[in-house]
């Protein structure tokens, strides 16, 4: 036992908490997918790339003319949770967007 | 409807009694695209069936909340100024997401109802007096969309 006028010094768990988190959830291998429809107007979907990317308009309109031109557009590469949150906010503005594992 | 002044992030429009109501009916369809559209992936596997069920649930509730912030926005009082010769409205920035969020929704949705056509390669055939309110709301609801986004991005041709 500790006396009391001698203090004890607990050292902090510095073991790797490996259960909590799956690999999955800080592997940043979660492509951020947006497939092209006929429906969404074009200066639409710029405009929600720049507000859900943060992007400058120019390359907002580069993955919007990729969307348009080649049926769809990796628009990022993330974690799981990012990935899932991108494509989350994609869809509430209407979008077709997915997330899909990145292979490569 | 025209963008009068944009100070800040408020943005004051002009619009006619008429586009006011329009507008109002539009806005009181949503949501109509159905929950089974979303998809998380299109890689088969996995736990899709949990996870489609995570999503439409969680975009069932943001629906819910968009619904009830729209309609505040809209039918507070005095939103709708008598100007000298139109009414004036002024939403902020985060306002016109919310109308932008609605609106495409509205699109889409009746896009889908129309049976999903491609009107850049063919018209749909519109034999139903459904189809035809379906289209309608379709195209306008791209009219206020590219009005707002004209409003805030200034791109719109």
């Amino acid at each position: 036992m500790a006396v009391a006028n001698n203090p004890v010094t607990i050292q902090p768990d510095v073991e790797k908490d490996t259960d909590s988190r799956p690999k999955d959830t800080l592997d940043p291998g979660y492509l951020v997918i947006c497939w092209n429809d006929p429906v969404n107007l074009m200066v639409y979907v710029t405009h929600v790339f720049q507000v859900v990317f943060g992007w400058p308009r120019q390359k907002a309109e580069r993955h919007m003319l990729e969307v348009h031109n080649k049926g769809k557009s990796v628009l990022t590469r993330e974690t799981l949770e990012r990935a899932e949150f991108y494509v989350h906010r994609l869809q509430e503005y209407g979008l077709q967007a997915t997330m899909e594992r990145d292979e490569q | 409807m025209t963008l009068l002044k944009a100070e800040g992030d408020r943005y004051q429009f002009g619009m006619s009694l008429a586009e006011k109501t329009v507008l109002l009916v539009l806005l009181d369809r949503y949501p109509t695209i159905p929950l089974s559209y979303y998809k998380l992936s299109k890689t088969p596997g996995g736990d899709k069936e949990d996870d489609q069920a995570v999503l439409e649930e969680a975009m069932s509730s943001r629906r819910s909340l968009l619904k009830r912030r729209v309609t505040q926005l809209m039918h507070g009082e005095d939103r709708f100024q008598q100007g000298q010769n139109q009414l004036h409205v002024t939403f902020t920035r985060d306002e016109i997401e919310w109308l932008l969020q609605v609106l495409n929704d509205i699109r889409v949705g009746s896009w889908i109802r129309l049976g999903c056509p491609d009107c850049e390669k063919r018209m749909p055939v519109m034999t139903t007096g459904e189809d035809k309110l379906s289209f309608a709301e379709m195209e306008l609801a791209a009219h206020f969309e590219c009005m707002f986004l004209e409003a805030v991005d200034g791109h719109v041709t």
